[in-house]
């Protein structure tokens, strides 16, 4: 199995980056890359894409409330109610699966984002140490969690 | 226009492919070019033949028109002959009945005229010469028309007696007066009805010389019409394979011009002169990153991308291969051109290495190299791929020298590395994590410097342990710590390159981690002599082995001795300063052989590690080598080189400030960095556990004898 190299990493960072860059003109910034070595403590609001076909594997987009919030505000969004920011949280992770799709090939299978409130802790599943990105954008932190691999 | 492609074929079939050999198509080229115009050629025959009939008959009609036009004169004068002839007879008759002698001009003229109708009579009947109007003699074609010819038995029914009764006046001049008065009688009862018919055959001849000019002219439009007709025929040929071979030209250079645009390699003509062909695939300006001009000298192209040496064996194969006796199949294996690297400039206008193939093959006509067809091939992929694919093939044999190296180093050793080595790497990532809550770029830059120790102590530790491939996968991670310092801003995109070494190192020594679990079955520990000598033996080792890298003669002595009284944790960090140190001692310390033989030293370096408690009881660690020592002059020219201090400042400083600087990070005395060496990490290693140690570091030096590194801390 072929490991990811940083050209992935950047992938799936520069989908959230773009992301807010467009709808908030702020771009968050890369804080810390690590090896998740245990179970990792997610945020509140997490929008998880599956990866199948020519990668296994997952990655989960994890934010807190207040920073959800914050992007729903700027985009002059009055509902703020949990349901919608899962939505946005939904629609990040359509952005990076999108892109994904974009760079990684036709021979990648790509989940509907699944979205999931309150999730306790992100258990590595295919990787030994998944690969976590920390972002801040306007004083908020933001997680990556990507943890999968190439199948060839 | 000359194409490149075109050769010989003007629909330009299979363009690319070789000409057939020289003299056949040449042949073939003339018999169909024959085949092609032949029926031009006829036509143009053709019309020259009209031409050539029309003028010929025109010629033939013209000479008849001018006899015809003497029969109409010499037809008028017998008509006006025969009333002269009535005329003088009736002049004679008046003369006689005058009783006047007869007039000799009178008679002279009967005579003459007589003799005129007569010859003429029988010329137009029998044809023959006979005297023109302005006496030359003329020759007269009887009269062939039916009209004529009865025309002309009336004449001679008339004229015959008529004759016959003048041939007395003809003979002399004393006829009897009977005979004029016969004659007269006949031409009174006869002139009129000779006179009728002598001007019909006037008219006769007329008509004739007429119709012969209308036939002329029937002629002559005939001719013109046809030559016209000939000439429109020709004009059309010669328009529609005009038409149809300039479209299979157009449509022969369109498809040149497709192939050359999309084809993606460089394709041009060579000439004999080494010029450049007027045609060039598009390719090949991308190739070269720059536009080339047909006409351009190929070698003062190649010249500033290729070394001396391979363009002057460029210039020989290229000769050799416009050479026709030298077999081209034979000479292609020594192609100088098959792999050549050049810098080119990318669309960003950076230097990039490319990697191009030129092949050449001949373009032959007949015995002679006409042309070279250069093709030009981007083998960048190529060559990075083999490249890849011999880094990979030696990086799986080293991973399998370090399996069995792994299974020669003493498993309790063995077990002791990968437990350090993964407390150590979970230690960065730790410190990777943490700079997610840093407040200042200095904190990330500290937690930085932190993980660049840590890998910096296992790459010491892997090294002195002989696993070369963790220590090479150390120094690479070292790299990206390395290029994340140098940009200043360590933040944003560069973290991104840290966690996969980490995560490559961290399998690894999983790896080693499972190999020495299941070899040492039983969980018991190993004997504390087995650890004391297998530490003393590898750091021996590794300044052997440093040595040998550096091209350097060591003899190292390890004495750690006191090691097994200390608890496990200090242990580990007494080990990593040891390492670091050794290394140290041998890099920077220790001479070249020949520098030492030089200053009357022997070659073979020495090296001294000592463990043990002073007199107080406390720890000593003692790090000693017999090399150069440390320079003061050195240090102060690197300090000023790496701009930390101005001249100025470093004047001011005393010896003693400027040895302390050499524990800074990112401080070193070698220029590049090596596996060994460089990166200015490992005394900033040895700084930070003598801190963790609560140690006192002494150094001592004396310059050209020896430096000591000198470590006391507490038991």
């Amino acid at each position: 199995m072929a490991t990811l190299n940083e050209t992935d990493l950047k992938l799936f960072v520069d989908s959230i980056r773009t992301y807010l860059k467009v709808t908030t003109r702020q771009e968050p910034q890369i804080t810390s890359a690590f090896l998740g070595t245990e179970d990792l403590e997610g945020f509140e609001f997490n929008g998880i894409v599956t990866f199948s076909g020519s990668h296994n594997g997952h990655v989960v987009v994890s934010m807190p409330a207040r920073l959800v919030r914050e992007i729903l505000l700027l985009q002059h969004e009055t509902d703020l109610r949990d349901s919608n920011l899962l939505d946005a949280v939904g629609e990040i992770a359509n952005t990076l699966a999108g892109n994904a799709r974009k760079s990684l090939g036709s021979e990648l299978d790509i989940s509907v984002p699944v979205k999931v409130q309150g999730l306790n802790s992100i258990k590595a599943r295919v990787r030994k140490h998944p690969y976590v990105i920390t972002l801040r954008w306007n004083h908020y932190e933001a997680m990556v969690c990507v943890d999968m691999d190439r199948r060839h | 226009m000359s194409s490149v492609l075109t050769a010989n074929s003007p629909i330009g079939a299979a363009p690319l492919k070789s000409r057939q050999p020289g003299k056949r198509a040449a042949s073939w080229g003339g018999l169909a070019s024959l085949g092609k115009y032949r029926e031009i050629i006829i036509a143009v025959a053709l019309f020259l033949l009209f031409d050539l009939g029309v003028l010929v008959l025109n010629f033939y009609t013209s000479f008849k028109i001018d006899q015809d036009t003497v029969a109409i004169n010499l037809s008028g004068r017998q008509r006006y002959v025969s009333q002269r002839v009535a005329r003088t007879l009736l002049e004679l008759d008046a003369m006689r009945t005058a009783g006047l002698a007869y007039k000799p001009e009178t008679l002279a003229e009967l005579r003459n005229g007589t003799k005129i109708f007569q010859m003429s009579h029988v010329a137009f009947r029998e044809g023959g010469t006979i005297p023109g109007g302005d006496g030359k003699p003329v020759y007269l074609e009887p009269v062939v028309s039916e009209r004529g010819r009865a025309l002309e038995d009336k004449v001679e029914a008339l004229w015959r007696p008529y004759y016959e009764l003048l041939q007395p006046l003809m003979r002399n001049d004393d006829f009897a007066p009977g005979q004029l008065a016969a004659a007269l009688t006949y031409s009174q009862a006869n002139n009129i009805k000779l006179l009728g018919v002598a001007n019909d055959f006037v008219t006769e001849t007329q008509q004739i010389g007429a119709s012969r000019a209308s036939v002329l002219r029937m002629v002559q439009t005939g001719g013109i019409i046809l030559a016209l007709l000939n000439f429109a025929f020709i004009l059309f040929k010669f328009l529609r394979r005009l038409t149809t071979s300039d479209a299979a030209i157009e449509a022969a250079n369109e498809e040149n011009r497709e192939i050359l645009t999309s084809v993606r390699e460089g394709l041009f003509l060579l000439t004999p002169e080494h010029q450049l062909g007027s045609q060039l695939s598009s390719s090949a300006h991308d190739l070269f990153g720059k536009t080339l001009a047909p006409g351009q000298d190929f070698f003062e192209l190649l010249s500033p991308l290729v070394s001396e040496k391979a363009l002057k064996d460029a210039q020989d194969y290229v000769e050799l291969l416009f050479s026709p006796h030298v077999k081209e199949k034979l000479i292609q294996g020594i192609n100088p051109l098959a792999e050549v690297e050049l810098t080119v400039k990318n669309r960003l206008g950076q230097n990039t290495a490319r990697y191009l193939s030129f092949y050449f093959n001949r373009v032959q006509d007949g015995g002679t190299v006409r042309h070279l067809l250069v093709t030009v091939q981007d083998i960048t992929q190529k060559v990075e791929l083999k490249a890849k694919l011999s880094d990979e093939r030696q990086r799986s044999q080293k991973e399998l020298s370090m399996m069995l190296k792994a299974f020669e180093t003493d498993p309790a050793m063995m077990r002791m590395f990968v437990e350090r080595a993964e407390v150590s790497l979970l230690e960065v990532n730790d410190l990777l994590r943490s700079t997610s809550s840093a407040t200042s770029e200095t904190q990330v830059l500290k937690a930085v410097d932190g993980a660049y120790r840590r890998i910096h102590a296992i790459k010491g530790d892997a090294s002195s342990m002989g696993l070369e491939i963790l220590a090479s996968l150390a120094h690479q991670f070292e790299s990206e710590l390395q290029k994340l310092k140098d940009s200043g801003a360590a933040t944003g995109e560069a973290l991104l390159a840290l966690p996969l070494p980490l995560e490559d190192l961290l399998s690894k020594v999983a790896a080693f981690k499972k190999l020495s679990q299941n070899r040492s079955a039983s969980p018991a520990l190993p004997s504390p002599e087995s650890v004391l000598q297998g530490l003393n033996a590898s750091l021996a080792k590794l300044a052997g082995d440093v040595a040998v890298d550096c091209g350097k003669r060591v003899n190292a002595t390890v004495r750690m001795g006191s090691a097994l009284d200390m608890p496990a944790d200090k242990m580990d960090l007494v080990r990593e300063v040891a390492v670091q140190l050794v290394r140290n001692a041998v890099v920077h310390g220790v001479e070249a052989p020949l520098t030492r033989l030089a200053c009357n030293k022997a070659a073979e370096g020495q090296v001294e590690v000592n463990l043990g408690r002073d007199e107080g009881g406390q720890w000593l660690l003692s790090v000693r080598d017999d090399g150069a020592g440390l320079d003061p002059v050195h240090v102060r020219r690197r300090l000023l080189e790496l701009k930390w201090y101005t001249a100025e400042q470093l004047e001011s400083f005393s010896d003693k400030q400027i040895a302390s600087q050499i524990f800074k990070p990112g401080f070193s005395t070698a220029q590049a960095a090596s596996q060994h060496a460089g990166r200015g990490v490992g005394l900033d290693l040895v700084q930070s556990n003598v801190q963790r140690l609560g140690a006192r570091l002494l150094l001592s030096s004396n310059p050209g004898q020896h430096t000591e590194f000198k470590i006391y801390f507490a038991a």
